[in-house]
């Protein structure tokens, strides 16, 4: 027997994660039927199921399976990541406004992954850039929490301002190495077409380097949930409710790190993702963390996912890149949360 | 049963507490009283374990309590602190169902949602069960905050000021509550201000001045008018009723 209580919320939690998830299809099916060519998951289901010497648009299924594909799996599991990195931040900074781009995760990530790209040693390790990302990611993370941690009840401007110092510091040098770069044109054509972010040219090799990372970080967030949803009342009440605090900040900084980096060194930046996701989300399904991250996670793709559909269909056949039309609309959406901002107790 | 002995902390140069000395029997609601600034968070704090840098020691059951762990100390003694700030909406039940965390540990059993609701209906919030804490008024949010010491299964519930933000109905309650679950077996202590509720309710209660442990012991012996002038430094008359009892006025 179960409590009504339990029943209840069980049957919500199942129709919303039920809702997410039919319209992160929809978009996956969307995403894969527009584009500059005219393909379609018929020409897909033609292709697998007749003889492949009979059909007639040769290029079609080639379209969908080596371009189209892959490139809405990428985007869906990078939004997927950032959403539950924005999650998971916003908890452990016990502020609805920690993100990865307000924090200057992605910031780092971005940096240590341009020098990187700036000493040529990119072309060694398909893992070289995740990997360079990562430790971006994670220094500036626990640089940001330890600089808040300082400051007494954790007050909203010091974060905010910690990360807009942090991460304009990290976009300077950013832009430094670039333009230190800049002799030698194609290594700068390259790194500043990745920094830009996005999806073109991103195929199967991109999601053979993400999908570990990827599935290693959701995993870690999902057991991290439990303790994260105790940190509502802070560290202290925390503690005494038998959460081990310095080992929650540590394994959620880097589960934050690990999405975000690794999310950042296949796709640029993509800013904001991991604000408004998680912020519309909560007002959606209430702040219990796991629901919380399952859904943000599963709405985290399907917007990525028609935001990348979005950049590349709107002036077709030439795309923009999906991290400005994030920033596009993220960055007003930020505005208004911080306008909207009820006093706390 | 709480012994500290011998019990001081400094911050920097400053005492905060001088050698303090107190037991607090088991089943007893023991309040501790004094001016702002004399020391009683601290003293709590110490006690449940969230302020380690002490001398002296506490023995709890006469166990040392620093060498208790994270685990046990959470299923011996629950903490409710004055200030709360809770940054996101979550409802009076699931805030009450987290506070049971040490015996859930995240995977909340029918048995968590019953003492939570059981707890919150005490307080009388069984109608705002299922609306968020941010939507509350400040006397609600307390009492929501307050419903986890209800939930609890520690034996030991400590609380750091418990009355702030109430108004007087709700406060007389909540001292009843107090009184009845030391009577049910659990050990209730409590900083507070109110001197008439504390005379009311407390079984025992302890004075503390700038650091320094003023009078302590069962009520009737330690609410005298000599202690209350030392500690708050205010005049205090004491008069007797028609039946012969003892009123301070102050």
């Amino acid at each position: 027997m179960t409590h009504p209580y339990i029943k209840r919320n069980k049957t919500t939690t199942r129709n919303a994660i039920l809702l997410s998830s039919i319209i992160c299809i929809i978009s996956f099916i969307l995403a894969i039927s527009f584009g500059s060519s005219s393909s379609n998951l018929a020409d897909l289901f033609q292709y697998i199921l007749s003889d492949t010497t009979a059909h007639s648009n040769e290029s079609a299924p080639l379209i969908l399976m080596t371009i189209r594909i892959p490139r809405a799996l990428l985007a869906g599991l990078c939004g997927a990541a950032l959403a539950a990195a924005g999650v998971i931040s916003q908890g452990l900074f016990r502020n609805p406004l920690a993100s990865p781009t307000i924090l200057g995760t992605s910031s780092g990530a971005t940096l240590t992954a341009a020098v990187v790209f700036y000493l040529g040693t990119a072309n060694n390790h398909w893992l070289t850039i995740p990997i360079a990302a990562f430790f971006g990611a994670i220094f500036s993370t626990s640089f940001v929490f330890n600089l808040a941690k300082k400051t007494v009840n954790w007050d909203i401007e010091h974060l905010l301002l910690t990360g807009v110092a942090l991460s304009s510091l990290f976009g300077a040098l950013t832009s430094l190495i670039i333009s230190l770069s800049l002799e030698d044109y194609q290594k700068t054509a390259a790194t500043m077409h990745w920094m830009l972010g996005g999806f073109s040219a991103r195929g199967w090799e991109h999601i053979k380097i993400a999908i570990f990372p990827f599935i290693i970080g959701l995993i870690l967030t999902f057991k991290l949930s439990g303790p994260l949803n105790v940190l509502v009342f802070g560290e202290e009440v925390a503690k005494n409710l038998s959460v081990n605090i310095a080992q929650l900040r540590k394994k959620s900084i880097l589960a934050i790190s690990l999405l975000v980096g690794t999310s950042v060194s296949v796709a640029g930046a993509l800013p904001f993702i991991g604000l408004v996701i998680p912020h519309i989300t909560r007002k959606l399904v209430g702040p219990e963390q796991k629901r919380l991250l399952l859904i943000s996670a599963l709405n985290g793709a399907s917007i990525t996912i028609l935001a990348d559909l979005i950049a590349r269909t709107i002036r077709s056949p030439l795309e923009f890149e999906v991290g400005i039309l994030t920033s596009l609309l993220g960055a007003p959406f930020f505005l208004w949360i911080i306008l909207s901002r009820k006093p706390l107790i | 049963m709480i012994a500290c002995t011998n019990l001081s902390v400094s911050k920097k140069e400053f005492s905060i507490l001088n050698h303090v000395n107190i037991n607090i029997p088991d089943r007893s609601f023991y309040t501790i009283l004094g001016p702002n600034g004399s020391g009683k968070t601290t003293l709590l704090k110490c006690i449940c374990g969230l302020n380690q840098e002490y001398s002296g020691t506490i023995k709890i059951n006469k166990e040392d309590a620093k060498t208790f762990d994270e685990e046990k100390l959470s299923k011996n003694i629950t903490w409710i602190p004055e200030h709360l700030n809770i940054p996101f909406e979550y409802t009076a039940l699931e805030l009450t169902v987290l506070g049971r965390f040490p015996w859930h540990q995240g995977h909340p059993k029918m048995i968590d949602y019953e003492k939570a609701i059981e707890a919150l209906a005490i307080l009388d919030l069984q109608k705002k069960q299922n609306q968020s804490i941010q939507s509350m008024s400040s006397g609600e949010q307390k009492k929501t905050l307050l419903a986890r010491a209800l939930a609890s299964e520690a034996e030991i519930i400590i609380l750091d000021e418990p009355l702030a933000n109430l108004d007087l109905a709700a406060a007389k309650k909540v001292c009843n509550i107090f009184r009845k679950l030391s009577e049910e077996g659990k050990t209730i202590v409590a900083s507070l201000h109110d001197l008439s509720l504390t005379y009311r309710f407390a079984t025992h209660c302890a004075f503390l001045k700038a650091g320094i442990l003023v009078s302590s012991g069962v009520k009737e012996s330690v609410f005298v008018a000599n202690n209350i002038e030392n500690t708050y430094e205010v005049n205090v008359e004491t008069v007797y009723d028609s039946n012969g009892l003892p009123h301070l006025i102050y």
